[in-house]
């Protein structure tokens, strides 16, 4: 199944920027130690950001690929600059970081439009998996089921319009004669409910 | 951004619809990149909303369509079963109220009437075996003499509680030492018999016969000679039965 590929693919950049082998240190910390000279804070600033680099590139770009890439050129610049001293506040050193994935993915759409690829791009965005697919996995399409399952015929109506249909709440409300704010509650009781069953089967698959 | 508002905006849900403008994107982006919690969360949030989708996909958030996840077997197997039980259970029903009831029923009728008359058959043998048992006063007795001696015949008078006649049969010396005893009516049917009769202490023949046996009228009694063989006859007797 192509479903989800690029799902576990990402949640292995996750895991893998999640290992506990550098020491947790602050960002201020980081910058410090990377700008006299330590490797392993280098290594420790990889870990902490990746996995986040990667989800930002992979969701504006789709494309696995482009994401590694991208993640690859941030770092580089990101320790450029670190190195260069061009940080102006390492306590804002999250922003900077997506300041310069972002300006990487302009670079990258202005590079593909330069070279004539706009209708490529075209080509590539529609054949492209949606912005959910990237995320969809085995284990999370049968713990949103099994949520489904429970839902009262009103409930599973009220996801329904909410996120398939993506009517406004006050019109969900008024088609399912339940308030506004009960709207709200059976979204985040659904949601509760499936981070319980997720997380109970990534546990069991990862025993396995 | 502060966690009150990221909850209190739903940012992370519609961070991951791509629902907010550039600017709270772009503030929430810097936000998540430091917060270990929110990424979390956003990432839950992108799998479920991947998830819904992908049931959306399959009309599985319609409300009258069955989830395949349930399992088609779920509830189905047992309801087939639970109805094809109904249907049996209805048609055994059916046929046993049009059928086997009505059927089941004319044996029992059947069974009583049977029931009822071996009960009063049994009833009559008990008053006749009480009858038999039971001592009889003034019992009515004939002496009987052969009719090829030209003698009339003889007359016996059963009273309506006589149970028994008593036959007393005088045949002189003879050769025989058991005698048979065959009672034939006027019409010649033989209506009552006794076997291996033997002379008593007065050299006389004595049987008793039930009155029941004996028909009104005159009877023809035949004394054969048993033993020693060959057989032949010892006498015949004509008796009138009378019954006041």
């Amino acid at each position: 199944m192509v479903l989800g590929v690029q799902s576990r693919q990402l949640e292995s950049e996750i895991s893998a920027g999640a290992g506990p082998t550098v020491p947790v240190l602050t960002d201020t910390e980081l910058v410090a130690n990377i700008q006299n000279g330590q490797s392993e804070s280098e290594a420790a600033l990889y870990e902490k950001y990746s996995a986040k680099v990667y989800y930002l590139a992979l969701r504006e770009s789709k494309s696995v690929h482009d994401a590694e890439d991208v993640r690859a050129e941030t770092f580089l610049r990101v320790l450029t600059a670190i190195r260069g001293n061009q940080v102006r506040s390492p306590a804002a050193l999250p922003g900077f970081i997506v300041g310069v994935t972002r300006n990487i993915l302009r670079e990258l759409y202005a590079c593909r439009s330069r070279a004539g690829a706009e209708a490529d791009q075209n080509v590539m965005e529609a054949t492209a998996p949606s912005h959910e697919k990237l995320f969809l996995d085995h284990e999370a399409q049968r713990a949103v089921q099994r949520v489904i399952e429970r839902l009262k015929p009103r409930e599973r109506a009220v996801l329904r319009m909410h996120y398939y249909e993506e009517l406004p709440t006050e019109q969900i409300a008024e088609r399912t004669a339940i308030a506004p704010e009960r709207v709200r509650l059976v979204k985040s009781r659904a949601l509760k409910h499936f981070r319980e069953l997720y997380g109970r089967r990534k546990g069991t698959s990862r025993k396995d | 951004m502060m966690h009150s508002r990221i909850e209190q905006e739903e940012i992370v849900e519609r961070y991951a619809r791509k629902q907010l403008t550039p600017e709270e994107q772009r503030a929430f982006e810097e936000h998540f990149f430091g917060c270990e919690e929110c990424f979390q969360k956003l990432q839950e949030m992108d799998r479920f909303l991947a998830g819904i989708s992908d049931a959306g996909d399959q009309g599985l958030l319609n409300e009258r369509v069955p989830s395949p996840a349930a399992g088609s077997g779920r509830w189905f197997l047992p309801a087939l079963a639970a109805a094809t039980c109904a249907v049996l259970f209805g048609a055994m029903s059916g046929w046993m109220y049009l059928r086997e009831i009505p059927r089941l029923r004319g044996e029992l009728d059947q069974a009583i009437k049977q029931l009822d008359a071996e009960k009063q058959e049994q009833a009559e043998l008990e008053r006749k075996a009480v009858a038999v048992e039971t001592a009889e006063a003034n019992v009515p007795l004939v002496m009987l003499q052969a009719s090829r001696a030209g003698e009339g015949t003889a007359t016996a008078v059963l009273p309506k509680e006589a149970r028994h006649l008593v036959l007393w049969i005088e045949i002189g010396p003879s050769r025989y030492r058991e005698f048979r005893l065959e009672v034939f009516s006027e019409k010649g049917k033989l209506v009552s018999s006794l076997e291996h009769l033997k002379l008593g202490p007065y050299g006389a023949l004595v049987a008793s016969l039930p009155t029941e046996q004996l028909p009104s009228g005159e009877c023809r009694i035949k004394l054969t000679g048993q033993d020693p063989v060959p057989a032949a006859l010892a006498g015949e007797y004509l008796v009138r039965i009378n019954r006041p």
